[in-house]
């Protein structure tokens, strides 16, 4: 007992990076497909070096950032809905994941635009719901927390079926489940009903993501080398330490170190850029949006600029109950998950997953 | 000529890390004085002191931004100390002698 | 059969053999074993703190003290003994009968039982016998060297197990050799 204190006084808990490169326009390249995967974002922002307002590409994606939608109490047995998976489902992309829950105390539930819904219950609530599921896999020996999924598309699934009407009296009588949802759907031109006219009026709000922009002043950047990702001493900087700085320019770390109370500083080679520009959005961004932003982004480079390169970093929701795709996420003790796209001048990238303890590795 | 597109290559580290991140906030009672920066991260070596002795006071901990009104701060700590500069800073409950509560987790930035 | 030995004896244990240095030799009888317990602690929470105090002193114990030759042995939870040998250097002082010695220890084995600190013990002690017997000059000399005149029967018997005398142990040294 106290040998496994000491030895766990130094560890720190598991923790992943997963840094790719590869080039935008290679015919497979995977980053469209890593974005997608991550279905559940809540901030994006990216920085651009030398480059003091919003570039001319970028304003039209910036001003239609698709809106979301928040339901208060809504009954989960509504999402099961034949209705709803017929109108929104099957229909485009839909996107639900619970607000306000945390994922490693409270029941939290997910809808996959797959038209998965994943639920992440507590032993009594899965108990209660009489539901099929498997163990969390980071419960440990005594298994405490639950995962239900649930496959809304499958042809199993249809109105008739046992398996529909098991699930349906499950939510709706042995177990009522109601939570906070945060919606997106997102449709290729197929016009039909919307969220908003689906759910009662007092129930829905629509949100706009919120969007800061700013600029910042003699900004020291680490010179990067596109086919060197680890880094060359003397020459280039590694994709770790970019990373790193990445993190203090975002939490607005200004770099004055004095010995006492920090000695951060930029990771050496590095340049002193005069300006940066730094956009941040927050709300319930969906995948689409992001990949058509990074598809601009990239088209910021088709004339000729004096940045080397450009970043687009995306969070997660620390309490979502998936990261990448399907594979279980919790939270221990930060519930991080994110990548960062680092976007240099000739379409090379460099892309950056992140996951804490209680993840699977990143695809 | 320009270089050739860079070539895909994969490296996953695991449990590399060279720092952890901490946000925390100071809860002091109503009317306390709020403590500089430099007076902040006294306190969070005395923490250490307190609870991990000189080694631990030793670790090499940053205060990367402090913020006097809210009393929050983003500290750096080096990943084999992360575990007790947490401890030291949830077992820390005197300020100038007077009692407080230090609210201190989430981690922003992992790596 | 580990894991059973280990439950039947309690958790394992490790044994600091060290010596404490005194400046003036004489002055080390007045050392008792709890001084030397508090000392070690003290020091023990100055390098490591509450947590490391309370990790090292499960089970924390001064076995063995001998006032003549200085030898001590310290005994602490195996998981601890880094955290205990890491602290020794830092005893500086002890404090006996309202006198105060200043003191450094220097650790001289570290072992899982009693039995190889004592067999460690009589192999330094025998070096450490002949080192200064090849240092003596005259046979007077050579008779009380080591220990001083004043020492006791009882504690050189203590300290290397059955030689009587700086003598016997010479022979049995010569013996073996």
């Amino acid at each position: 007992m106290s040998s496994l204190l000491l030895r766990r006084l130094h560890q720190t808990p598991r923790h992943l990076l997963v840094c790719e490169k590869s080039h935008a326009r290679h015919a497979h390249s995977r980053h469209a497909a890593h974005v997608r995967d991550h279905a559940y974002n809540c901030r994006v922002s990216f920085l651009i070096p030398e480059c003091g307002m919003l570039p001319e590409v970028l304003k039209s994606t910036i001003a239609d950032v698709g809106e979301y939608y928040v339901v208060r109490n809504l009954p989960l047995h509504e999402l099961v809905a034949h209705e709803f998976i017929d109108n929104f489902v099957k229909k485009g992309s839909c996107y639900a994941l619970t607000y306000n829950t945390r994922i490693d105390q409270d029941n939290t539930a997910a809808l996959l635009p797959s038209g998965k819904l994943i639920l992440s219950v507590d032993k009594d609530t899965y108990e209660e719901l009489g539901l099929q599921g498997r163990p969390s896999q980071y419960s440990g020996k005594k298994v405490m927390r639950y995962i239900i999924t649930i496959d809304l598309t499958d042809s199993s699934f249809h109105p008739d079926s046992k398996k529909n009407k098991r699930v349906l009296w499950a939510l709706k009588e042995k177990k009522p489940l109601k939570f906070d949802f945060l919606l997106a759907w997102y449709n290729t031109g197929a016009e039909g009903s919307t969220l908003m006219s689906y759910f009662p009026q007092n129930q829905i709000r629509s949100l706009k993501p919120k969007i800061t922009f700013s600029t910042l002043r003699d900004l020291q950047c680490p010179v990067l080398q596109s086919n060197e990702l680890q880094g060359k001493p003397e020459e280039s900087c590694s994709a770790e330490e970019l990373f790193e700085w990445l993190g203090a320019v975002l939490n607005q770390v200004n770099n004055k170190s004095s010995n006492f109370v920090s000695t951060y500083c930029c990771p050496q080679p590095s340049t002193t850029a005069e300006q940066a520009f730094l956009c941040t959005i927050t709300g319930f961004i969906i995948p689409e949006t992001i990949i058509q932003l990074l598809e601009k982004l990239c088209c910021y480079f088709d004339e000729p600029k004096l940045a080397h390169w450009l970043t687009l970093t995306v969070h997660g929701f620390a309490d979502s109950p998936v990261s990448w795709r399907e594979s279980e996420h919790g939270f221990h003790k930060g519930g991080e998950n994110l990548y960062n796209f680092v976007v240099f001048r000739n379409l090379d990238y460099w892309l950056q997953m992140a996951v804490g303890t209680n993840d699977d590795c990143p695809p | 000529m320009a270089p050739p597109p860079a070539a895909f290559e994969r490296r996953v580290l695991r449990s590399a890390a060279e720092h952890h991140y901490l946000r925390v906030r100071l809860e002091l009672p109503d009317g306390a004085a709020r403590p500089s920066a430099a007076l902040f991260k006294q306190l969070v070596v005395t923490a250490l002191r307190e609870l991990h002795g000189e080694v631990g006071a030793a670790l090499p901990v940053d205060v990367l931004t402090y913020e006097e009104k809210t009393m929050s701060a983003i500290l750096r700590v080096i990943s084999s100390g992360f575990v007790k500069l947490w401890s030291a800073l949830t077992l820390l409950g005197f300020y100038q002698n007077r009692r407080y509560i230090s609210i201190s987790s989430c981690i922003i930035w992992e790596q | 059969l580990c894991a059973a030995r280990a439950s039947r004896r309690g958790a394992p244990r490790r044994y600091v053999l060290c010596e404490v240095l005194v400046e003036e030799p004489r002055g080390r009888q007045g050392i008792e074993e709890r001084a030397l317990g508090l000392a070690v602690r003290d020091a023990v929470a100055r390098a490591h703190g509450d947590f490391g105090l309370a990790c090292c002193c499960v089970s924390f114990a001064v076995k063995y003290l001998n006032a003549y030759t200085g030898a001590a042995l310290l005994r602490c939870r195996r998981d601890a003994h880094r955290l205990l040998c890491a602290a020794l250097p830092l005893v500086r002082l002890l404090e006996s009968r309202g006198q105060r010695y200043p003191c450094a220890l220097r650790t001289l084995h570290l072992g899982g039982t009693i039995r190889s600190c004592q067999k460690f013990l009589i192999k330094y002690n025998r070096r450490q016998l002949l080192t200064l017997l090849q240092n003596c000059t005259n046979e007077g000399e050579r008779n009380s060297c080591s220990l001083g005149k004043e020492q006791p029967e009882h504690a050189v018997e203590s300290t290397v197990s059955k030689a009587s005398s700086v003598r016997a142990l010479l022979k049995q040294f010569y013996c073996h050799s």
